[in-house]
């Protein structure tokens, strides 16, 4: 048994703690490179997930609805490759499976790995590619090694200078992005050190004529004021002032007015409070300045590099991986010509009398070294792979949810670490359409094997810490928190699938404590669009079944209707997401929360909707359960509730059911409901949260309120409001995008500010294009717009920005400084400033895609 | 015995229990997309026209991902009612799994190996047999769908445990291929689970395949000791299970 499963065992068994393998820090560097050397943008937990899966003997991504599991399982398999270690991934269903490998394949091309299954096509590929590496390792070997190992050094070191190149530039850019900041700030602190003083003295001592052609400032002037103000306090005592003091400090006085043309020194001279608060002033601006002046790059053009460096890294990384692939196929099947052969020999083989003596031949050791990346569905791996144990390095199960202990104990018995993905806040084994087995005959059983047993556990304490097999897959198994075993979890959070207000609900509703979702589809071209209808219908349940007519009825009335185009008319909300008559119809789902009601509609579905068109919507109709791992553009959501009827809380309000039946529309869902009781809590807080308050079928005799929460309504909305402005450059910023705007010819252009969006804290301005949905950010460098967790300006920016181009944001940056100086510049129609704004504007032309800008001077707007 | 073997013990009875699940309530005639190959069996010879079926149902496995051939033993056929509907049922009460295997790269010359020691109850069938009636409340037990009864659990634990003792037996093919050793497995269950007793009747004759439609139609639900083979979906616990039992080899040696 491997250690790994031997210590989980055991310390889930026995309850006592555990220490699993933390590798050191050599190791977390070799994964760190090994993570910048494949082709694929990946989140920060996502980066923490792969980190945690290397480091840890066991470690658990969770992976909400829609939040890139299977990009981050791909990722996982390319370190794989890159550390040249193996790796099976396995799951319970083929689907899951299929979409890593064709991920994979996009990547490495057609050949990459060793797919365990059942098939009769796909054991035949794979005897063809194993066959053709064993003709690749015999005739020509060496040439053909000698150029791929050229052609490997030569990708390695193409990809490797890119990254250097990419890596010079972001540090370049996090420097210049640390002194933006800086400058910013310096800017503001003089600013309303200027504002200050003008509001006490005179505006015109801080003109900026003087200011501009002030000299660096020098420190000793802190030490003259100093004794000034010294001698000012000895005149207002009365005391003596020595001779040579006073000499010393009208000199002072006379170089400051010199220096600073502080001309009205002249008629104040002993007035320490404006000299001090002058000389603030003048520090304030001084710190502005060389803050400025530390900025030596075009942060935009540098920008504009590290994307283009980017894009070519990502081309070199294929290529690299790809030849690296091969280079390891090559060079250790050539080591281990024989076992290919056995290999082989396997995939024709399926007799398990001749199977297995044959496996006893392999070495696995160097099979895995040659193919090191594996897939399979679980059932199918003994057929190929004996039941040895650490055969890979690591072993990944997919949907862990869903997956039953024994079914996986022999795959980890394989490895030597594992991962688990899938997500305790889904549906568990129930969605697997594992037969339940009843708990009083489970318990017989597990009285059977643990009778006589030194320190047994009794059954009910096993199902109280998620032991037993008919309760608990190896997800909770591993990590429930009775189990104390304390595995590393990283739990992605941007969410691709759902249309925004479908995605912030189930944010908001079940991933809060987790920090919630960043909603990825908070983007322009989902802006103002309805994804969500309560539709009541009114009903009782019927006396022969848990199901209401009405609410069947209603449910394929709306799936006819989409089928004959009256859901997808002119300005109808489907038609506004996309959706065509005929010609591009939405899949739809129908969920229907008890299996009587499913029963109904898809016996009814089969009479009254023809299959061409049921299959033309990819119709699936099925339980929370059976549509777990399923989604569909359109959802329409059944409850089976009556106004007749007592309501199941438990059944209804089960969190893991109502997060899955919630989370499956990728655009629109319709909600149709019989009967919405009082005691519905969480019902009437999903409806609450699209703007709905059913109404009670019955007096609440249950006193809880319905804790709302945070209405978002059916649509993504942004606003305008000019007020929200946060400094005088978002101001100016503002004036020259409603510039920008009346310069078009046309009204399609809207401005948005303060705008939230993919769990970022907000954008300054959103230009978006009504007839289009393009939209571009635009975004002020220099001020802050992050939660203070300790990451610095720059990484903190660089990771925003990151986040915001994964979602699809064209970003337009605005550098600060280089819109003041001395004073902003915009104000002074300086020629070169027109320069700036000329390409501020292009840029916005381009990423909006228009055609209709009319170049001119700029408008005077009276900013004085 | 650990506590490590005796849960690999307990992982190995469950994953057995598990294997069979979803697919075969009615096995015959299937689909025209997959169909089930029924045939009449015979396990003293395997005759020239048991050669051809075994060609065939290598074929279809090769062709159609997921496919494998079993040996049903005992036959349940006609209509059963639901808790919202009437089903169709058309399965065996026991199923053994089996293998096809090519001899030679022609395929002509085949071998079949019957996995006896997989045998399992039919749960589809069981679960068909008592929903409604020995099934507890779907909204009650928290959607867990198709729980069985406390007694219909245990009537199915006695024929677990019924089925694992026969192979303590010496010479356990012959016994269970003996017609009386499914009637007794369905004598208990009609004496122990009160569904059973009321919606299951034994019929009077031998089954015949050309009386399909006919059995089908009937309401009522036709009890034949029978054996004939059929082309189902692949079990996909069986390999956990016999993985496991390997393991609950090695583990106390290890542990």
């Amino acid at each position: 048994m491997s250690d790994t499963l031997r210590k989980l065992f055991n310390g889930v068994l026995t309850g006592q703690p555990v220490q699993f393998r933390i590798l050191d820090q050599g190791v977390q560097e070799e994964v760190g490179r090994a993570l910048r050397l494949i082709p694929m943008p990946l989140s920060r937990k996502q980066e923490e997930a792969i980190r945690n899966a290397w480091s840890s003997d066991l470690s658990y991504i969770q992976g909400p609805p829609g939040t890139g599991k299977s990009h981050t399982i791909t990722a996982l398999m390319l370190t794989a490759l890159v550390l040249e270690k193996s790796v099976l991934l396995v799951s319970h269903k083929k689907a899951a499976i299929d979409v890593v490998r064709r991920k994979l394949h996009e990547m490495l091309g057609e050949e990459f790995a060793i797919y365990v299954g059942n098939d009769a096509s796909e054991r035949d590929r794979t005897k063809r590619r194993i066959g053709e590496l064993i003709e690749q390792c015999g005739h020509g070997f060496k040439e053909r090694l000698s150029t791929l190992k050229t052609q490997e050094e030569r990708a390695k070191v193409a990809l490797l200078n890119t990254l250097t190149r990419i890596q010079k530039e972001e540090r370049s850019l996090g420097l210049a992005l640390e002194r933006t900041n800086a400058n910013y700030r310096a800017q503001e602190d003089h600013l309303r050190n200027r504002a200050a003083y003008a509001r006490d003295f005179q505006e015109a001592d801080l003109a900026m004529d003087i200011l501009s052609v002030l000299p660096v400032v020098p420190p000793h002037w802190s030490n003259t004021l100093e004794r000034l103000e010294e001698v000012q306090n000895q005149r207002f005592m009365g005391e003596d002032i020595p001779r040579k003091d006073l000499l010393r400090a009208r000199l002072g006085l006379v170089g400051y007015r010199r220096t600073f043309n502080a001309d009205w020194i002249a008629e104040e001279p002993w007035n320490a409070h404006r000299l001090r608060a002058h000389y603030a002033s003048i520090q304030a601006y001084d710190a502005a300045r060389k803050e400025r002046k530390q900025i030596h790059i075009k942060l935009n053009v540098v920008r504009r590099t590290i994307h283009d460096l980017q894009v070519q890294a990502e081309e070199q990384s294929r290529t690299y991986l790809r030849t690296l692939l091969r280079r390891i196929q090559l060079e250790n099947g050539h080591a281990a010509g024989g076992d290919l052969k056995k290999l082989q020999s396997l995939f024709r083989l399926r007799r398990p009398s001749l199977v297995k003596p044959l496996m006893e031949q392999v070495n696995y050791a160097s099979i895995t070294r040659i193919f090191p990346i594996w897939l399979g569905e679980m059932r199918n791996l003994g057929g190929v792979l004996p039941l040895q144990s650490g055969i890979f390095d690591m072993a990944v199960v997919d949907e862990a949810s869903q997956v039953n202990i024994p079914e996986v104990v022999p795959a980890f018995y394989r490895a030597k670490s594992f991962v688990v993905v899938g997500d305790q806040k889904q549906l568990g084994l129930e969605a697997a359409g594992l037969f339940a087995i009843n708990r009083t005959y489970e318990e017989l059983t597990w009285n059977n094997c643990f009778g006589g047993v030194r320190g047994a556990i009794n059954y009910a304490e096993a199902k109280q810490r998620r032991l037993n097999v008919s309760d608990s897959s190896i997800l909770d198994f591993m990590v429930s928190p009775t189990t104390g075993l304390h595995i590393p979890q990283a739990t992605l959070d941007e969410h691709y699938r759902s249309m925004p207000s479908l995605a912030n609900y189930t944010s908001q509703q079940f991933y809060e404590d987790d920090g919630g979702l960043k909603v990825m589809t908070e983007v322009s071209t989902n802006l103002g669009k309805d994804s969500f209808r309560y539709i009541e219908v009114g009903g009782e349940r019927a006396e022969d079944g848990k199901y209401v007519q009405k609410e069947v009825d209603k449910a394929l009335e709306l799936v006819r209707s989409i089928l004959s185009g009256g859901e997808l008319g002119n300005g109808s909300h489907l038609r506004k997401l996309g959706f065509e008559f005929p010609n591009r119809l939405p899949s739809v789902g129908i969920i229907s929360f008890t299996t009587d009601q499913r029963n109904q509609l898809k016996v009814r579905a089969e009479t009254e909707i023809d299959a061409a068109q049921r299959d033309g919507v990819d119709l699936f109709i099925g339980t929370p359960e059976e549509f777990q791992g399923n989604e569909r553009d359109v959802m329409i959501l059944t409850f089976g509730i009556g106004s007749n009827q007592r309501y199941a809380r438990g059944f209804y309000e089960k969190p893991t059911r109502f997060n899955v039946a919630t989370s499956r529309a990728r655009k629109y869902t319709y909600a149709v409901l019989g009967a919405c009781p009082s005691s519905a809590l969480l019902l009437r807080r999903y409806f609450g949260a699209f703007g709905y308050s059913p109404k009670l079928s019955e007096p609440s005799e249950d006193t809880t309120e319905v804790s709302p929460l945070e209405r978002m309504g059916s649509r993504l909305t942004w606003t305008f409001n000019p007020d929200l402005c946060e400094s005088e450059f978002e101001r100016l910023l503002l004036h020259c995008l409603l510039e920008f705007i009346d310069r078009q010819s046309n009204h399609r252009l809207k401005l948005f500010n303060q705008v939230k969006t993919c769990g970022q804290k907000r954008l300054d301005f959103v230009l978006y294009d009504e007839d289009t949905t393009c939209s571009v950010a635009i975004e002020v460098d220099g001020p802050d717009h992050f939660v203070e967790d300790g990451r610095t300006y720059s990484s903190a920016h660089m990771e925003r920005v990151s986040v915001l181009k994964r979602a699809g944001w064209n970003i337009v940056h605005v550098p600060y400084f280089q819109w003041y100086r001395n004073g902003w510049l915009y104000d002074r129609h300086d020629p070169n400033f027109e320069h700036i704004l000329e390409k501020f504007y292009g840029d916005l032309i381009e990423h909006l895609g228009l055609v209709t800008y009319r170049r001119g001077r700029q408008i005077d707007l009276g900013l004085e | 015995m650990g506590a490590v073997a005796a849960y690999m013990e307990y992982l190995r009875e469950m994953a057995r229990k598990i294997a069979y699940r979803g697919s075969f309530l009615k096995v015959i005639p299937g689909t025209a997309r997959m169909p089930s190959r029924y045939l009449d069996w015979d396990v003293s010879h395997i005759s020239d026209d048991m050669r051809r079926y075994l060609l065939a149902a290598e074929q279809d496995r090769q062709a159609k991902d997921g496919r494998a051939l079993f040996l049903g033993i005992g036959l349940c056929i006609g209509q059963t009612q639901g808790k919202s509907r009437n089903m169709k049922v058309a399965a065996p009460l026991l199923l053994v799994p089996m293998n096809i295997e090519s001899e030679d790269d022609a395929g002509k010359e085949l071998v079949l190996d019957i996995h006896w020691k997989s045998i399992a109850l039919n749960y589809d069938l069981i679960t068909a047999i008592v929903e409604g009636a020995d099934t507890v409340d779907e909204e009650d037990s928290m959607g867990q769908p198709n729980m069985l009864s406390p007694a219909a659990a245990s009537a199915v634990n006695a024929v677990e445990l019924r089925l694992d003792q026969v192979f303590q037996e010496p010479g356990y093919v012959q016994r269970i291929t003996d017609r009386r050793f499914v009637e007794e497995i369905v004598d208990l269950l009609m004496a122990e689970v009160p569904a059973f007793r009321s919606k299951l009747f034994k019929a009077p004759g031998t089954y015949h395949k050309e009386d399909l439609g006919r059995y089908e139609r009937s309401d009522k639900l036709l009890w034949f000791n029978h054996r004939f083979a059929f082309m189902g979906n692949n079990p996909g616990e069986l390999s956990a299970y016999e993985a496991l039992n390997e393991l609950c080899s090695i583990i106390p040696n290890e542990v």
